[in-house]
């Protein structure tokens, strides 16, 4: 697989000598879909803001597609990156859903930027709300178009920041569905979240963070596995997982739907096979 | 001529409760609810449901400081009526802690923000110093004592901010989504607290969308809908009532998302699981290996 985003030694500090990232080594690989996990404070959008360019290493080197972020201007890449923010009322602005979405390929000069728009609000299924002002549309309508407004000049790169956040069981499983189109396309997806059953069930690896360094990089699996690791940045993996943990089940199914499908091949008996 | 209420079991009674904030319609409507001492109730439902308004008439926020709209019925807490009784004097039977932390933490070290409660209650120096004490160790915060609070976590802050409304010794504690703003570690500390004021006796009403981190602690489970309770079930037979949780669009904890699937599957459990540990006390039933 390709790299698309390489971070060599990276160190970062809002004030002197107050590090907030100590010497980052992480690389990301095209089409894949990326967590990023630890306490509030450990780095996580420090980390993400090197990405598109907002923040820039204090030490050490960032690479986007190849390219040193240090030389190259947040304008070209965010044309790589998109950058879907936490809370979705700092990115809205337009006075209807189709303006907000046109505005990102607009401003690309993306040819038949209106089409590009209405192709995105068709992926996260707002097609029909075109018209309508975003300040009618319910918190989670408002996640779904900001991540629009981010798919329209098609970026390669889609970085998430803790898009199921105080939003109901309906709007994650949307986005899951997003997550796993997007994934299909051959997009990389960075997620930056909290919620450890969505970790489990989209990942291909997670980062997981602490204190400004990355503490571990795998898949799902083996972070919800690594108990000496769980036990260290005291983190608790989704139920289903324990439960399957207790039961011996391998490899570790990470959703309702592997854990029974798994039960209906085995059954009771079989569960631990 | 307002009405008495005589039970000193009872903590929290509201009868036929209606707010409105203004004419276009009702934020809350025919609410009856019940709650004994040392219960633990979760109110929950969709953002807009009515919680934080329904929170605020049993605090006695409404009518006392958000004058504006209008309430009918009853609320008394602990026998007195909410409309007799000033909201000092509501303050020393019942404590709120909100979302943030950060709209309810206002003091320059933890010691003082614990402390400013007290003194408004012209508490002797001796008594203040012996309670924040009690306090800071009841809650684990004994080392922040001289630490400005916005240098702990979320997680401390809540814990702070209990600690603060725990000062003035409320029988009942009443929690506006204290995990919203939280990261699961904060979550935790907040859950562990929750589960130390339950042993201690306190009443408990937590509005809260997430269930699953406190699900183990809830005696009753309060659903409203368009500010109409629409299901008041200890948590087994909630979520039990499958038609009511189909409507709904609260968040299932995934343990009794894996218990519908696994039932729908042919699998009986003699008790609804609610736990990780109820799901293998369960399935160990059905395994033939134990």
């Amino acid at each position: 697989m390709d790299s698309i985003i390489k971070t060599r030694n990276l160190w970062f500090a809002y004030e002197e000598g107050n590090w907030i990232l100590k010497g980052i080594n992480i690389e990301i690989y095209q089409g894949e879909v990326v967590s990023i996990i630890g306490p509030n404070g450990c780095g996580k959008t420090t980390l993400v803001k090197h990405f598109n360019g907002l923040l820039k290493p204090l030490k050490g080197k960032v690479f986007v597609n190849g390219v040193d972020t240090s030389e190259t201007s947040v304008a070209e890449l965010s044309r790589v990156i998109g950058y879907v923010f936490q809370n979705p009322n700092h990115q809205i602005f337009s006075t209807t859903v189709l303006e907000e979405a046109i505005f990102g390929p607009k401003n690309f000069g993306i040819e038949n930027a209106e089409k590009a728009a209405i192709l995105s609000l068709k992926e996260v299924g707002l097609v029909n709300k075109i018209k309508t002002s975003p300040f009618f549309l319910s918190h989670g309508e408002k996640e779904r178009l900001s991540i629009a407004s981010i798919l329209s000049f098609d970026p390669k790169v889609l970085i998430l920041d803790e898009p199921t956040t105080g939003q109901d069981a309906t709007t994650t499983k949307r986005i899951l569905k997003i997550v796993e189109k997007m994934k299909r396309k051959g997009k990389t997806i960075i997620i930056i979240t909290h919620d450890m059953e969505f970790v489990a069930e989209c990942s291909d690896r997670v980062i997981v963070m602490n204190k400004g360094k990355v503490e571990k990089i795998a898949s799902p699996h083996k972070i919800f596995s690594d108990e000496k690791l769980l036990r260290k940045i005291q983190l608790s993996p989704p139920p289903i997982v324990t439960i399957a943990k207790e039961l011996g089940m391998v490899p570790l199914p990470l959703s309702v739907d592997e854990f029974v499908k798994r039960f209906e091949k085995y059954g009771v008996n079989g569960i631990q096979g | 001529m307002v009405k008495e209420y005589n039970n000193s079991v009872e903590k929290i009674v509201v009868e036929n409760l209606q707010f409105s904030y203004n004419s276009s319609g009702f934020a809350l409507r025919n609410i009856n609810l019940k709650i004994k001492e040392n219960e633990f109730v979760l109110l929950t439902g969709a953002s807009g449901s009515g919680k934080s308004t329904l929170l605020y008439c049993i605090t006695g926020v409404i009518p006392h400081y958000i004058k504006h709209g209008e309430m009918i019925g009853n609320v008394w807490i602990d026998g007195k009526n909410t409309k007799e009784v000033s909201l000092e004097e509501l303050a020393k039977k019942i404590g709120i802690v909100l979302q943030n932390p950060e709209s309810q933490i206002f003091g320059m070290t933890v010691e003082e923000d614990i402390a400013f409660g007290l003194e408004n209650a012209c508490m002797p120096r001796y008594q203040i110093h012996k309670k924040i004490n009690e306090i800071l160790n009841f809650l684990e915060l004994e080392k922040f004592r001289e630490k400005p609070p916005e240098s702990l976590s979320g997680g401390q802050k809540q814990r702070l901010v209990i600690g603060s409304v725990l000062a003035l010794q409320p029988e009942i504690l009443v929690f506006d989504e204290p995990f919203s703003n939280l990261d699961p570690w904060g979550v935790n500390l907040v859950v562990s607290t929750l589960e130390k004021l339950k042993k201690a006796g306190k009443t408990i009403l937590l509005a809260e969308r997430k269930i699953e981190e406190v699900i183990h602690l809830v005696d009753r489970i309060i659903l409203l809908e368009n500010g109409e309770i629409i299901a008041d079930k200890p948590p087994r037979e909630f979520f039990a009532d499958c038609k009511l949780i189909e409507k709904s669009k609260i968040n299932l904890p995934q343990v009794v998302r894996l218990a519908y699937k696994l039932e729908s599957r042919g699998i009986k459990f003699k008790r609804f699981p609610l736990t990780v540990k109820e799901v293998l006390e369960g399935l160990n039933g059905f395994n033939n290996k134990n």
